[in-house]
């Protein structure tokens, strides 16, 4: 091991001075929306989800390996290049898309903040407006280099769900053999919570992010080899976490047959089942889980509609000339904790109404993505390969088809 | 003058009145000191392109362009030399406002008439013409003021993006140079990358070297990357010592080795030492150049002194006393030296309780010490009261306000 790193040291330091996109961008997949569903899916279906998961993590790698390699080549960011590429109508309309997707995870994310910290006896009359401010404070006080670190701290915390997973005693064969034998029930919660899992994974927040990730840290193609590793390790992590927290579930609520409807209910449930520990530990995890979407998501939404039209942007800008980059910061803290705050409002519902307007909107994102990868005056030589083409497709088709059962089984709700 | 996004998408007619296809794109004839002026457009129908040359337009207008010939007399123009897309390589592409000093995205571009041309005159930036562009009629619109705020005169920009033509990356970007090089570093920090070192390549190394100084040390390590390392050598031997350590104290090993090797040698060992102090600490952001002088000149010789060798330095603000081993004696400032009669020594004159640091002294304590004496340079020395360098009001100005 010791000769290992010392061969190859220069190479375990370019990886490292590389480090932080793919697997930042992915663990953020797993926020306070995330959570929610993973804990749901493992509750109500037991192990027989993980097959999805499985696809999904090859889907992940390969989005978010075509963001990094677009940010690569061309230095520019998502937005910029749709703008470029397609005229204003076609911006308005991703922008459009982008806005409405990112308010909704921004409900999710207070939504997850307002139930962790219930958990902890904190009203969320007083948790949502104290993290809005938080995030507002931080992002505009610090920089985006202490920003980057706090999120890479965030990450950390997943482990809480590995060590919960171990904790409960799952059934690790059984979920090794589920990982590979597709089920499917055609009723609609399941596809429902099908969707919401496939939504909460791939988002098309993720893509704008990641690729701003690489521009903005000033990465080249001489990085790809090391950033593509990053995106696939990013993936495989943040999908073992998602697995644990299903398994965790799995174990303890499917095995006897307790309902839940959220995170929260799994934190509460957990308690009599495997001790005060691992409600602290769930609860703590979804308030991290929700805190780090709640900062990636304002920023991404300026920088991008910023970039789009050409409003000046960035922390280091004046007021008055950051007007619509403060202003849109602001909104998407400002109304969805305002949505949140309302008395009484169904926080459940606010979480899975927000992975599936991302699973559907994330389609639309994704053909922008492939029209402008396969662009040979853009990329040059490194346009997608006819594989890369296939799965990329075949996960924007899984999409569409997946969204369309949603749309009519959320017509006909009681369809089976 | 008429709006290019009114002209796209107008049905193109020929003289027998038949439908040929839609305006997709137009083509000028770029000159660096001209408006741009409309050689052809780009007609398309289904997949079919067609370039007709101006001489055959008959009137173009946002309801339709109409063709003095048929369809089949057409001669399809070859685009050749400098030409510029107006639809492929400027519109919703950034470009440089060189007055306002600033980067933006063209919303839309307005075409007029020249002389007996027709030639893109401006640029338009404004919001109003993004709604323009989604086909909404913004005079509608009861606050809407048609202003002059979002218009740029052709004349007042210049291209940074990519291009189809085959357009000198020097002439488009020759007029940047005009701008003072703390503006261009801010222009860059906007641009992506890429535009950003080809803003770098296209200025002269003198300009490049000011404009390096003072752009963010990510940013300019990422230039000094893509601009390749014989021409960043280049640039980087016109920088002035202190900040040559500085831009090689903060790049990786590997690459500032490399660069290191391109510079004369003694330029190389005194940067290899400013460059081993500490970032934060006086050493770091010390220059060495300043003016020494004997105390046993006369004032006059001082002064004669100065008269030669003023064009070597940036700025000088006073003389330092030294003796042969370069141990201070004292300080005379430019005023005293000024003033003083010209028979006098300069030890007669000189100030001798001066304010000295040492390299490691932290930069707030060399602002607050700077602050409180009201000193415009100070001067670093060692344990043995040698002169190592100084540091002026402008250094530590950077140091207290970075982003500026």
């Amino acid at each position: 091991m010791v000769g290992w790193v010392k061969r190859n040291w220069p190479r375990v330091l370019f990886f490292l001075s590389v480090i932080g996109p793919g697997i930042i961008a992915a663990n953020a997949d797993n926020d306070a929306g995330g959570i929610s569903t993973y804990s749901v899916v493992g509750a109500s279906f037991g192990y027989s989800m993980l097959w999805v998961l499985l696809l999904i993590t090859f889907s992940l790698a390969i989005t978010q390996e075509m963001g990094i390699r677009i940010g690569l080549v061309t230095r520019k960011g998502l937005a910029s290049l749709i703008r470029e590429n397609f005229g204003v109508r076609w911006t308005v309309f991703a922008m459009v898309a982008m806005l409405i997707a990112n308010l909704g995870t921004m409900m999710a994310e207070f939504a997850g903040i307002a139930e962790s910290l219930e958990i902890f006896n904190i009203v969320k009359y007083i948790s949502v407006p104290l993290a809005g401010f938080a995030v507002w404070f931080i992002l505009y006080k610090g920089s985006f280099k202490t920003a980057q670190k706090i999120f890479l701290m965030f990450s950390m915390f997943y482990v809480i769900y590995i060590i919960n997973g171990f904790h409960v005693h799952p059934d690790f064969t059984l979920a090794a053999k589920s990982l590979v034998t597709p089920t499917i029930q055609w009723t609609s919660p399941f596809l429902l919570t099908m969707i919401a899992l496939i939504g909460t994974t791939i988002t098309p927040w993720g893509q704008f992010f990641i690729q701003s990730y690489v521009v903005d840290k000033g990465l080249g193609l001489k990085h790809y080899k090391a950033e593509k590793f990053e995106v696939y390790l990013g993936a495989f992590i943040t999908d073992i976490v998602s697995f644990f927290i299903i398994i965790g579930c799995a174990a303890t609520f499917f095995v006897h047959g307790i309902h839940i409807q959220d995170a929260k209910d799994a934190a509460y449930a957990l308690q009599p089942l495997a001790g005060d520990f691992a409600k602290v530990l769930f609860a703590f995890g979804l308030f991290i889980a929700s805190m780090l979407g709640a900062f990636i998501l304002p920023t991404t939404t300026a920088y991008a509609i910023c970039e789009a039209f050409g409003w000046e942007h960035g922390f280091n800008t004046k007021w008055k000339e950051g007007k619509f980059f403060y202003s849109i910061i602001l909104l998407s803290l400002i109304i969805p904790a305002g949505v949140v705050l309302i008395p009484h409002v169904p926080l459940i519902k606010i979480m899975l109404w927000s992975q599936d307007i991302n699973g559907i909107l994330l389609p639309f994102i994704l053909v922008f993505v492939i029209k402008i990868i396969n662009n040979k005056k853009i990329m040059g030589e490194n346009t997608n390969k006819k594989f890369g083409n296939i799965i990329a497709w075949l996960t924007i088709g899984g999409i569409i088809a997946a969204t369309v059962v949603l749309v009519i089984s959320s017509i006909f709700p009681h369809a089976k | 003058m008429i709006h290019l996004s009114r002209l796209l998408h107008a049905p193109v007619i020929d003289s027998q009145y038949e439908d040929i296809g839609k305006l997709a794109d137009v083509v000028t004839k770029y000159d660096l000191h001209e408006y741009p002026r409309v050689e052809a457009l780009v007609v398309k129908k289904g997949k079919e392109e067609l370039v007709i040359p101006w001489e055959q337009i008959e009137n173009i207008g946002e309801k339709e362009v109409t063709l003095t010939v048929t369809k089949e007399h057409v001669t399809p123009y070859t685009r050749t030399g400098s030409y510029l897309m107006l639809v492929s390589d400027v519109l919703d592409q950034q470009i440089v406002d060189m007055r306002g000093v600033r980067v933006v995205r063209v919303n839309d571009l307005q075409l007029g008439k020249v002389g007996n041309t027709f030639a893109v005159v401006g640029i338009d930036v404004s919001n109003w013409s993004l709604l323009r562009r989604l086909g909404i009629n913004v005079h509608a619109i009861p606050f809407y003021k048609s202003s002059s705020l979002g218009y740029i005169d052709w004349k007042d920009v210049s291209l940074v993006g990519r291009h189809s033509g085959d357009l000198r990356i020097k002439t488009r970007l020759a007029e940047i140079q005009k701008i003072h090089p703390a503006d261009i570093a801010n222009l860059i920090e906007q641009l992506n990358i890429k535009e950003g070192s080809r803003v770098v390549k296209a200025l002269d190394d003198e300009t490049a070297a000011k404009v390096l100084g003072e752009v963010h040390p990510k940013v300019r390590n990422l230039l000094v990357n893509l601009i390749g390392e014989k021409r960043a050598a280049e640039i980087i031997r016109e920088m002035p010592t202190d900040e040559i350590a500085d831009v090689v104290r903060r790049m990786p090993d590997s690459a500032s080795s490399e660069l290191l090797t391109k510079l004369e040698s003694t330029e190389q060992t005194a940067v290899k030492k400013l460059s081993g102090y500490h970032e934060n600490t006086a050493g770091s952001l010390m220059s060495t150049a300043f003016v020494t002088i004997l105390p046993t000149w006369t004032i006059e010789e001082a002064q004669n002194y100065i008269r030669k060798i003023s064009d070597e330095f940036g700025s000088i603000y006073y003389l330092y006393v030294v003796d042969g081993e370069k141990h201070l004696l004292g300080v005379l400032s430019v005023r005293t030296l000024f003033v003083s009669p010209s028979a006098l020594k300069v030890s007669e004159r000189m100030t001798t309780n001066m304010i000295m640091l040492r390299s490691r002294t932290r930069l707030s304590e060399v602002a607050r010490v700077m602050t409180k004496y009201n000193l415009l340079s100070v001067a670093v020395i060692d344990k043995e009261k040698r002169i190592q360098g100084i540091i002026s009001v402008d250094d530590i100005m950077r140091y207290l306000v970075p982003e500026a």
